[in-house]
């Protein structure tokens, strides 16, 4: 209550310092009307993590300049910055457009985004990650990048890509042995977990999340995998104390074979000088290692005050193939939008991500999901770590966790 | 002794008053003006969004400014009054606004206000006519109103604006088949849109005198498509109503929109839902738990205390009088001068299993699990939190020391007391005195030190069995930060239960220590 009080508040004072300005300017000769440029009147603010800003500021400078608006970008750390959207658009502090992971669920579920009507330009979009923007078919996020992970194969240390993540570990262990490696795998999992990273190997034993709203995490599929995860952290195949980027560093200097990690990472590695192919991730279940496919998407605030400017850059500046090849010449990541993907295919580790992406599996656009990434991850580390005696019935108390959750969230 | 010193006036009054400059005058009465003005201002400000308690309140406050300034005497008043306006503002506020927020469900699905949901959940519910067509528009604008020239795809000109439906016109001018203008009405180009945008966003044209038939709207400026609205809000009844299937969802007291069957429509709203926050606190479950991280909370603070302030005092008894003290002053103020966050940082990765310098190099390639081990880890953060605070004490205590007079120490010495009893009876007491308001407030601060737990451990090592995710190095404020905002639903509300809880046992604990260390000050 007090929030919208505010707001208003903001909005008065606002209103009150324009009056005094104009009060001040009025005996200023009035202003030429007739420029050539269109005048700018439009001042969308934009926010988003650095790695995005540095993508999309100089390709929306451009677009703004030419519509006639200012855009203004706001650097966010990237793990509070949905947390802080969803807390400053009631207060009217949040921004006119918010580029983020997908969440549609979570967004729209907070009263903070407005819905978006794409009209013919939808049919430029691959459609999984169109619907991914979408809640009970209803357009809120417009996509722009699909991404997944991969393994990233050393190629002086592993010539050959490994049948099944076994394979790889066998593989590994003996250059360990050797003395030619450190670790014979790496993923970044620690300190908290990290299943969207997982979710190939677990996917491989025919595990899935929901089944429509029905929870299926705990079903047999995911007990196998809980069962062999206490074996991989036993074994030291998977190490729970590797982080993000200790996991990066082995294998930028060579000294791991293998690295579970998605396309951001695609650049670092090429400067690394390491030689590396892009594999499928191997299976370790018998079926196909299907990992995440991750969208992410420009939201429109629902309480924008600018909205026929945040409109624009919604369905004119995100469905140009202009801006979507820009952005891929950031990221690296196939685009979201159908004409931009036949223009940058010949580029051979996007062909290779885009191959493994086609058995992608989505992340389930319920609200259901927000209850499920934390006891996910804590129970991934728990086994990985030894600390769950019983790794199943450590899942299976995880699923019911969830479901307690999912009841208490309505 | 004063009054000695001070030159009697020729006129002896009964009251000496200081003289009052004309300088000193103008500067008040500037300031005064100054805080009227922002009174003043503030007061209309709470009186245009209604409320009416908090402007009263202002002007009380405004009243008791001016008369504690104006008055000649109180003089201890005008020294007091500006500090006790900025307690009230920067700390009672606060803590009045989380008692408030603890008593609602504000969090995750309840973020917005009830008008904000209704409006967000209208407006969502607000979709395209499915497989309608696209028509290419021109916004006009006459009169200070809106209107939307369409070109229908079969080529028809219509025009229309708010509860104005759409009717054939003749367009006075037409580019490669799409009408642009209107007699009487001016065009208005992108640019002059932005002006109106707001204008333009609710602008929504019937197209017929029947409602359910939709309406057009343009979010741009240049294409349209025909809306149907899905749920009406009917505020004499507090629902909402499916248009076409005359569905019907109610308030469910909760923050919520619910149907027949229970199913929730998106988004809720922030609402007060009574001690809901305080049972959960106090539930069945998490009690026994919660009195786990509150017992562990405890001996952190005590522990860190205690160790930090035993290492300083030896620390400044070892150095106080040898050669090159400056040089270690300096040395060992170091880790005080890095910020905890940075120097947690190192920290946690130095005592990482696998990879940490302490395991690889100290120990030779030992697996110690420093930060994983839940026991271990209550250990490692202990001893990371004295490597942050010891210096403040080593410092805090050289002084102390360096001002105990040296004469008492001799006359004990002179009286046959050997070095230990010197120490023990006359330095650490002395010490003690000026040292014990620190050590109270160092020991709230240890109850309350985010900083250090958060950045070495995130409150791990996970516990999978606890069921508000408290890990074994979680203290109650880093159980409030995840609570309300790590995890991907946040809950506002139980956080400020668990934030109004916290205050009130340091509140007890500071008012018996205080006391405790008053008393001891008196004996000395």
């Amino acid at each position: 209550m007090f929030a919208s009080h505010r707001k208003k508040v903001g909005a008065v004072l606002t209103a009150i310092g324009a009056l005094v300005l104009t009060a001040c300017a009025a005996p200023a000769p009035a202003p030429e009307t007739t420029t050539a440029a269109p005048e700018v009147s439009g001042k969308l603010t934009v926010w988003t993590e650095d790695y995005y800003v540095a993508i999309f500021e100089p390709l929306a400078q451009e677009w703004a300049a030419e519509v006639g608006i200012e855009i203004e970008f706001v650097t966010k750390e990237f793990s509070e910055m949905t947390n802080q959207f969803i807390a400053a658009v009631p207060a009217g502090e949040g921004p006119d457009i918010f580029i983020a992971g997908m969440n549609t669920s979570l967004l729209v579920g907070n009263g903070v985004v407005a819905p978006v009507e794409l009209g013919d330009k939808a049919g430029l979009f691959s459609p999984n990650a169109l619907a991914a923007g979408q809640l009970d078919g209803v357009q809120y996020g417009i996509p722009f990048s699909i991404e997944n992970v991969a393994v990233y194969r050393n190629t002086d240390l592993a010539p050959e890509p490994a049948a099944t993540f076994d394979d790889a570990i066998a593989a590994g262990n003996a250059l360990v042995d050797a003395g030619s490696a450190d670790s014979p795998f790496a993923v970044g999992v620690g300190p908290d977990g990290n299943p969207y990273l997982l979710m190939g190997l677990q996917s491989s034993f025919g595990s899935t999340l929901f089944n429509g709203e029905e929870l299926t995490i705990d079903d047999e599929a995911g007990q196998a995998f809980a069962s062999a995860l206490a074996g991989w952290g036993a074994s030291g195949a998977i190490n729970p104390d590797m982080g993000l980027d200790i996991a990066l560093n082995q294998f930028k200097e060579g000294r791991t074979p293998y690295l579970i990690t998605g396309p951001w990472d695609l650049n670092g590695i090429k400067e690394s000088g390491v030689p590396y192919v892009i594999d499928p991730i191997p299976s370790a279940g018998g079926q196909v290692a299907a990992p995440f496919a991750g969208n992410f998407a420009a939201y429109q605030s629902a309480e924008s005050q600018n909205p026929l400017a945040a409109s624009l850059f919604m369905t004119d500046f995100m469905t140009r193939t202009k801006t979507a090849v820009g952005i891929f010449e950031g990221n690296k990541t196939l685009p979201a939008l159908i004409p931009a993907q036949e223009e940058v295919s010949s580029d051979p580790d996007v062909a290779a991500f885009a191959a493994i992406g086609a058995s992608a599996v989505s992340i389930p656009g319920i609200s259901a999901m927000n209850q499920v990434w934390g006891p996910w991850g804590e129970t991934q580390m728990a086994i990985l770590r030894g600390q769950a005696a019983d790794p199943v019935k450590a899942w299976i108390d995880m699923g019911v966790k969830i479901r307690e959750a999912i009841a208490a969230a309505g | 002794m004063l009054r000695l010193l001070t030159p009697k006036p020729a006129s002896a009054g009964s009251e000496f008053r200081p003289r009052v400059s004309i300088f000193g005058l103008i500067s008040k009465i500037i300031l005064i003006a100054l805080v009227n003005a922002l009174g003043l201002f503030m007061v209309s400000q709470f009186f245009l969004v209604n409320q009416v308690g908090l402007a009263v309140f202002a002007i009380l406050g405004l009243v008791i400014i001016n008369v504690i300034y104006w008055r000649r005497k109180g003089l201890p008043a005008k020294y007091l009054t500006p500090g006790l306006v900025f307690l009230l503002a920067f700390q009672v506020f606060v803590i009045i606004y989380t008692v408030i927020i603890s008593f609602t469900n504000s969090g995750t699905g309840h973020n917005v206000s009830k008008e904000s949901a209704i409006e967000s959940i209208i407006n969502n519910s607000i979709v395209r006519l499915e497989g309608s067509p696209t028509y290419n528009v021109r916004v006009l604008e006459q009169g200070g109103n809106l209107f939307l020239l369409a070109t229908s795809p079969d080529g028809e000109f219509l025009l229309g604006g708010n509860n104005q439906p759409l009717e054939s016109v003749v367009p006075s001018n037409i580019v490669s088949g799409i009408a642009t203008e209107v007699d009487g009405y001016s065009t208005l180009e992108l640019a002059q849109l932005f002006a109106v945008q707001e204008q333009l966003a609710e602008l929504t044209v019937p197209l017929d005198e029947d409602p359910a038939k939709g309406y057009l709207r343009s979010a741009n400026g240049s294409s349209a498509f025909i809306f149907v609205q899905n749920l009406l809000f009917d505020a004499s009844t507090n629902t909402l109503v499916h248009s076409s299937t005359g569905e019907t969802f109610v308030d469910n007291g909760e923050g919520n929109f619910v149907d027949a069957n229970g199913e929730q429509l998106q988004p809720g709203w922030s609402t007060t839902v009574g001690f809901a926050n305080y049972s959960k606190v106090f539930g069945a479950a998490a009690q026994f738990e919660l009195l786990g991280v509150f017992v562990w909370t405890l001996s952190y603070a005590v522990a860190s205390v205690a160790l930090t302030f035993g290492l300083g005092l030896f620390l400044a008894i070892t150095i106080n009088g040898l050669r090159g003290t400056r040089v270690y002053r300096s040395l060992l103020i170091l880790p005080y001068a890095f910020p905890v966050f940075l120097s947690g940082l190192i920290w946690s990765g130095l005592l990482n299993e696998t990879f940490g310098y302490v395991n690889q190099v100290l120990l030779g390639g030992a697996e110690v699990p420093w930060l994983q081990d839940p026991i271990l880890a209550k250990i490692s953060v202990i001893l990371v939190s004295v490597w942050f605070g010891f210096p403040y004490f080593f410092l805090v205590c050289l002084g102390a020391l360096q001002s105990v007079p040296t004469e008492l120490a001799e006359a004990a010495r002179v009286d046959g007391a050997k070095p230990f009893q010197v120490f023990s009876q006359i330095t650490l007491p002395l010490v003690l005195v000026a040292t014990s308001p620190l050590l109270v407030a160092g020991f709230a601060f240890s109850f309350n030190d985010f900083n250090t737990i958060f950045v070495l451990t995130s409150g791990g090592p996970i516990n999978v069995d606890s069921s508000i995710s408290a890990g074994a190095t979680d203290i109650l404020i880093t159980l409030v930060y995840k609570q309300a905002f790590v995890s991907d639903t946040v809950d506002f509300g139980l956080a400020s239960a668990f934030a109004v809880i916290i205050f009130l046992v340091i509140t007890i604990m500071s008012v018996f220590l205080f006391r405790r260390t008053r008393a001891l000050e008196e004996v000395y």
